[in-house]
């Protein structure tokens, strides 16, 4: 692999503020918001640093439910009443230099990692917001696929379809 | 939204002249005093975030394909298993 990464819980002196991934909302997200939802608790941001200490990418993780809008009383097939947790990947990115060298698939199986040994949340699936048909195709490829015909940009992995890639 | 809901609660943020006159002009297009037109954007706009960030809600087809989702789960693509096998390394 080209790439030697290390992943840090988001330190607080870290320098984001140059931090391009070429979408705009993402970078505004990551400079401004994800200090603030880190620190808080509300998601946590995992970084991953080249041997320089530059910023290759990060990802968000967050806690999450599925619903179903209607409410019929019965259970359905062994799943618990709803909601059922899940986890969410609110935002995954890669920096404009690294991109193309295979740093996002390395860092979607290190956030997938993380959800799986996650020993304290309960979650039967992942579910991701793409903010690109880019990132879309991206998650595609990775078995992501989209959670209802009205959210075209959502998608979701079941847990155990990740157990088993990671057997 | 026209719901009518107490308002005895204050915010006061600072802002820059540009930021208000901005505000000001959209409001006045749409007919809206400054106040409702902060508050019923900024409603929307938080709903939407807590929303996207916490809970999704799925339409009865939608709900049955998560539930054969997770039930009957599909086995990994080649690139996932791959993904994994990049992280190892």
């Amino acid at each position: 692999m080209i790439l030697d990464l290390t992943w840090k819980s988001l330190p607080p002196d870290l320098d984001r503020s140059t931090f391009d991934c070429g979408i705009d909302q993402l970078n505004f997200y990551f400079r401004k918001h994800a200090g603030q939802n880190h620190r808080s608790r509300l998601s946590v941001c995992t970084v991953a640093l080249s041997p320089n200490e530059s910023i290759v990418g990060f990802y968000t993780l967050s806690a999450g439910e599925i619903a179903r809008a209607s409410f019929p009383p019965d259970l359905i097939k062994g799943l618990p009443r709803y909601p059922v947790p899940v986890i969410r990947i609110g935002q995954l990115a890669v920096g404009s230099k690294y991109q193309g060298q295979g740093a996002g698939k390395v860092i979607l199986a290190h956030a997938l990692r993380t959800i799986l040994l996650n020993q304290v949340y309960s979650a039967v699936a992942v579910v991701v917001d793409s903010a690109s048909g880019r990132s879309t195709e991206f998650y595609k490829r990775h078995g992501f696929v989209p959670i209802a015909d009205e959210k075209p940009n959502t998608f979701v992995i079941a847990i155990k379809t990740i157990e088993k890639a990671f057997k | 939204m026209t719901q009518v809901r107490k308002q005895d609660n204050r915010l006061d943020v600072r802002i820059s002249e540009e930021d208000k006159e901005l505000i000001e002009t959209a409001a006045r297009l749409k007919g809206q005093k400054m106040s409702v037109f902060i508050i019923e954007n900024m409603r929307q706009v938080s709903n939407k975030i807590i929303e996207t960030e916490k809970k999704i809600s799925l339409t009865d087809p939608a709900w049955d394909k998560f539930v054969d989702l997770v039930t009957n789960p599909p086995e990994p693509t080649t690139s996932l298993v791959n993904a994994f096998g990049k992280l190892k390394a």
